[in-house]
């Protein structure tokens, strides 16, 4: 069941990605027909509403990517740092992801995006690349709730046989960390990473609708559905439904890519 | 000192921690700039750091809170509101939130219901998928198209109509998550051997249910409220936003993309307040219902 979801979950993330690399070059020879959907209400003149999707998807899903391996990265250092540090700077690092995951996201994303607006006023040059913006508040949000559960992870691994005996033989902690902690910690990591990118998905276009997330030049799937909303007040549904149904496949394709693995690590660990 | 009270000060404490930090964060960040300001947005700026913020002037933080209690005025231009009337602004968004949260509780017990009334029937199999595909609908989405059918507040009069809506929107996802929780805990329940006990004493599998497994595996669901209430809160944002309902969130939206600077902290203030508020009880709540808890605390 795990393997099947793991499959699926990849299957559909796949295909969501070729169908939106392949959009803009198959419609630039005018290989496909026309959208049938129709212009796009914000920029009619230059877009339709199939490109605005599949490339909002595309923006979507690399602020998903990378803001989810950006998390799960800092995640792992931080755990490995506690760790090698003694149960003082695990405990604080502990607390402190406590801390931050007893905050909602969208609360510290709109505060970032608060200061990030209010140094722009301040200083015209100051122009940081919106993209790079949203996956680095992200990872300002993503990192608490992955770091109490590798902390965990390490914690279990390390009262196994193999970790007392590698230190029994005089292993450095560094030593036993990186050649023997980590290997084994590597797919519980990747499954987190993989867990982790639905959930920013949802976080960034919650705050993209909301006004505080990717211009609409270059709008994620969140933008677009923040920019259009009101077209689903007057039932206009071709504008919307695009964009939700994309939205939601995509979210729950990397929910059982995620769930998928980690069934299937939590298998082998039992 | 008891375990309650001693995490109830440690929380207490972050309450003016947050109000110190949040002032500290927009007092540091370089908005002066030499000689006069340009643009329209850097005077408001400007004008809001010395007057609201008390930026140079002694114990400056406390400065946009003795003005809510003196009654003036804090923010800029229209923007700008009296301590009374953040505290209905905030109370409206407490009413919606209270309700979210009865909503959420019955729908997460009406889901656990069902699924231990159907379990091993194929209608378990559609019943646990729920919950993922729920997670995967933001709460806008469920906004928007309730709000088409609905509509939305046309003015503030209007806007104590459409709570009940708001409120069962925003109760969705939570509601997902709480019968998810509560579920696992009656499965691991009914798994011990106290059940198995009260059923062969005569009870029947109902009462059982509902007189031994759920009071027990409730101590679950009082784990879960406090990221329930960081849910509600997140989901706040939207449905105010979606329904024009002129409450805490709509209020913190506005006036975080207005750059109102002293509105910013006093609300982020304030839902640090609440969420620790929300915290502390749910650990008065612990104690009372399972002094077991308790107990446990103490003897650590």
């Amino acid at each position: 069941m795990n393997r099947l979801r793991f499959w699926i979950g990849a299957a559909v993330v796949g295909l969501l990605l070729v169908a939106s690399w392949l959009y803009e070059p198959l419609a630039a020879w005018e290989a496909l027909p026309a959208c049938p959907f129709g212009p796009d209400p914000t920029f009619p003149a230059t877009d339709t509403v199939c490109g605005r999707t599949l490339v909002g998807l595309r923006r979507s899903v690399a602020v998903g990517l990378f803001a989810g391996a950006a998390a799960a990265g800092l995640a792992l250092f931080l755990s490995l740092l506690g760790r090698w540090g003694g149960a003082w700077i695990d405990g604080l690092i502990a607390r402190g992801a406590d801390l931050a995951f007893a905050l909602p996201d969208v609360l510290i994303l709109i505060l970032i995006a608060f200061v990030v607006g209010l140094l722009r006023d301040a200083h015209p040059g100051f122009r940081p690349d919106a993209l790079l913006v949203i996956i680095l508040s992200l990872t300002v949000v993503g990192w608490a709730a992955p770091t109490r559960m590798i902390q965990r992870r390490l914690s279990t691994l390390a009262s196994q046989d193999f970790i007392v005996a590698a230190r029994a033989l005089g292993a450095s902690e560094p030593r036993v960390l990186l050649r023997h902690l980590l290997p084994f910690a590597w797919d519980y990591v990747l499954a987190i990473f993989l867990l982790r990118v639905p959930a920013t998905i949802l976080a960034e276009s919650t705050v993209s609708f909301l006004g505080f997330g990717l211009p609409p030049r270059e709008a994620s799937l969140g933008t677009y559905l923040g920019l259009n909303a009101v077209s689903l007040l007057r039932s206009e549904w071709a504008v919307m439904v695009p964009a939700l149904v994309l939205l939601f496949l995509l979210v729950i394709a990397f929910q059982w890519l995620g769930e998928g693995l980690l069934g299937r690590v939590q298998e082998r660990r039992t | 000192m008891s375990p309650v009270a001693t995490r109830a000060l440690k929380g207490a404490l972050i309450i003016p921690l947050t109000a110190l930090l949040s002032w500290v964060l927009v007092a540091a960040l370089p908005l002066r700039t030499e000689g006069e300001a340009k643009t329209e947005t850097l005077r408001s700026l400007q004008a809001q750091l010395e007057a609201d913020l008390g930026l140079g002037q002694p114990l400056g933080f406390l400065r946009p809170w003795e003005k809510l209690l003196a009654g003036e005025r804090l923010g800029d231009g229209g923007r700008s509101y009296t301590g009374a009337e953040l505290m209905r602004a905030l109370l409206g968004s407490l009413r919606i939130g209270a309700l979210a949260l009865l909503l959420s509780l019955a729908g997460g017990l009406l889901y656990a219901w069902a699924l231990s009334r159907t379990a091993g029937r194929w209608v378990a199999v559609g019943l646990r998928s729920l919950p993922p595909l729920i997670y995967a609908l933001p709460t806008f989405v469920v906004a928007l198209w309730v709000a088409r059918s609905t509509g939305l507040a046309v003015d503030d009069t209007e806007a104590w109509q459409y709570e009940p809506i708001a409120a069962a929107v925003l109760a969705l996802g939570p509601a997902a998550f709480v019968g998810a929780v509560l579920a696992g805990a009656l499965e691991e329940e009914a798994r011990r051997p106290y059940l198995l006990a009260a059923r062969a004493r005569g009870l029947s599998r109902e009462q059982a249910w509902w007189r031994h497994a759920l009071p027990n595996a409730a101590r679950a669901v009082l784990d879960a409220l406090p990221p329930l209430a960081t849910s509600l809160l997140a989901g706040s944002f939207v449905v105010e936003k979606l329904f024009h309902l002129p409450y805490f969130g709509y209020l913190y939206l506005d006036a975080a993309q207005h750059r109102q600077l002293a509105l910013v902290v006093v609300a982020t203030t304030l839902f640090a307040a609440l969420l620790v508020s929300v915290s502390l009880g749910t650990d008065l709540l612990r104690s009372w219902w399972d002094p077991r808890t308790a107990a446990a605390e103490d003897a650590r």
